[in-house]
């Protein structure tokens, strides 16, 4: 589609947002429908899988009796912990690397060795080295975080605009004012963008930790229920999750929007 | 001690491919204090990399340059620059881009200290302090620029082609202002253009530059009363004993 068409259906969309979220429904509200229908007809049995009606019910339960929240205050509190020191240490790392020849010299094959081994391979280690309390747990998001940022992170810098660091270099700034005024704001769109993908790898990798090692928190909670069979309890917690991950996706991209606020980009002709 | 600039340059070299290329050759001029000069020189005989060694950017050169008596060695804010293309920082305001020249500049605010807010109404950006530079068209950026280029009050202005990006409407309204700038505040001004008419415009002296390897092939007295009438018959004349010097 042209930008023109494009620009002109958003502006549609605007005047009609009825007509486009009911557009947006059908699809959802007829596989709820098929699945309903699935477990009443017993072609799935209910012990196996509970229906959307099932599942209502017990989350309004579960958020009743405060059970649902107990389990993701734990795992929001593993996430937030482990996403704030892996991002701080990955944006520092990737700073100093992205800034320095000698840093890069320093630590840059270090990094880059570590950074393919996957995290959940470091899961046994950890359990090995910290235990199989919180800590192993935070550190395993720690490591993905870092490993996730330090790359854009150096590119960011590495790659601003040349013109504007001779602008600094012309009008005598130090290398920290340069750094703090135009190096680091050249790689805050990429920081950002990382820190999404960092945070959908936080999720996942925690709710692995939770499954092999754990007694409380969402991930425990979804595997539990399952081994004991209450599939409604399942879905509750599989929901949470669902909700907990686009909550935090969603600050994040509030956060990139206030932050590069001054360009103007494709999403603000398109409203994508 | 000698006041303005006095550029003496012997040899410049750069080394293109191994080979050793010579971009200038005896070049030497004086620009006296307050005075506007223009370099005019064809595309590509090194008007550029002049402003840079006059900027400090770069010292590999054979001869001196001195400002007010004193040897130029590095960059430093006694000479504000405008470039082509007017480089301000994306994510700054209006005012903060002016005020990041600033040797005090603080990202928190507070730099709407007087200078910077008498650049804003000399330069005529009034109402525009608080816009972020992709908001403004491009004669507007580069008024930002010449606003940056002057909040230390400089003892030289250097310009690379400032108005070279801009539609010929607002190129020359914005000649008339750098006229009225110049002055205004009166500070000793280089500026580097191809454009003959933008020089006799505002030059009270034209440094015509041969192709390369460069050397000064006529300076030209500008005596004409300022502001001047682009098509008076005074005007008209220099116009084409520059073009005929350049097109030697």
């Amino acid at each position: 589609m042209t930008c023109a068409r494009r620009a002109a259906s958003a502006r549609a969309g605007w005047r009609i947002p009825l007509q486009r979220y009911s557009l947006s429904v059908i699809v959802p509200f007829l596989l709820l429908l098929l699945w309903e229908a699935a477990v009443r007809t017993d072609f799935f049995p209910s012990t196996l899988l509970a229906a959307p009606s099932e599942v209502v019910v017990k989350f309004v339960e579960r958020t009743a009796d405060l059970s649902l929240f107990k389990h993701a205050l734990v795992s929001v509190r593993r996430i937030t912990i482990g996403f704030a020191l892996g991002t701080s240490l990955g944006i520092f790392f990737g700073v100093l690397v992205g800034a320095s020849r000698f840093a890069t010299r320093l630590v840059e094959p270090t990094i880059l060795s570590l950074i393919p081994i996957p995290g959940i391979a470091w899961i046994p280690l950890l359990i090995i080295v910290f235990g199989i309390g919180e800590v192993s747990k935070i550190s395993l998001i720690m490591i993905s975080g870092f490993s996730t940022l330090f790359i854009p992170t150096a590119y960011g810098i590495r790659t601003a605009d040349k013109n504007l660091v001779e602008v600094a270099l012309v009008l005598g700034k130090s290398q920290i004012s340069t750094l703090r005024y135009i190096l680091l704001p050249s790689a805050v769109p990429s920081i950002l963008s990382g820190m999404r993908v960092t945070m959908v790898a936080a999720w996942t990798l925690m709710i692995s930790a939770e499954i092999v090692a754990s007694s409380e928190g969402l991930g425990w909670f979804v595997w539990d229920a399952r081994r004991f069979s209450r599939p409604d309890d399942m879905i509750v917690g599989m929901i949470s999750l669902g909700i907990l991950g686009k909550s935090t996706d969603y600050l994040l991209v509030r956060l990139e929007r206030y932050l590069t606020r001054y360009r103007q980009t494709y999403r603000d002709i398109t409203d994508v | 001690m000698s006041k303005g600039l006095a550029v003496s340059i012997e040899r410049k070299k750069f080394i293109v491919n191994g080979d050793s290329l010579e971009v200038f050759s005896g070049i030497r001029f004086e620009i006296g204090p307050s005075e506007f000069a223009v370099l005019l020189g064809p595309s590509g005989c090194g008007k550029t990399t002049l402003l840079r060694l006059i900027l400090g950017l770069d010292n590999d050169y054979e001869g001196t340059i001195e400002l007010d008596g004193r040897l130029i060695s590095g960059p430093g804010l006694d000479r504000g620059i405008v470039f082509q293309e007017p480089r301000l920082i994306p994510w700054m305001s209006v005012q903060d881009n002016i005020a990041f020249a600033l040797p005090h500049f603080k990202s928190t605010g507070g730099n709407d200290d007087d200078q910077v807010s008498h650049l804003i109404t000399l330069t005529g950006l009034s109402g525009f302090e608080n816009a972020w530079p992709n908001q403004l068209s491009g004669g507007m950026s580069q008024r930002v620029a010449i606003a940056r280029a002057l909040v230390n009050v400089p003892n030289l202005l250097l310009m690379d082609e400032p108005l070279g990006a801009l539609d010929s409407h607002t190129r020359m309204r914005l000649q008339r202002e750098l006229a009225r700038i110049h002055d205004q505040e009166s500070i000793t001004t280089l500026m580097v253009t191809h454009d003959v008419d933008e020089a006799v415009f505002l030059g009270d002296k034209i440094i015509v530059l041969t192709d390369r390897v460069a050397e000064i092939s006529k300076v030209f007295a500008v005596d004409l009363s300022k502001p001047r009438d682009r098509v008076g018959r005074a005007f008209v004349q220099l116009r084409s004993q520059v073009l005929a010097v350049l097109n030697e």
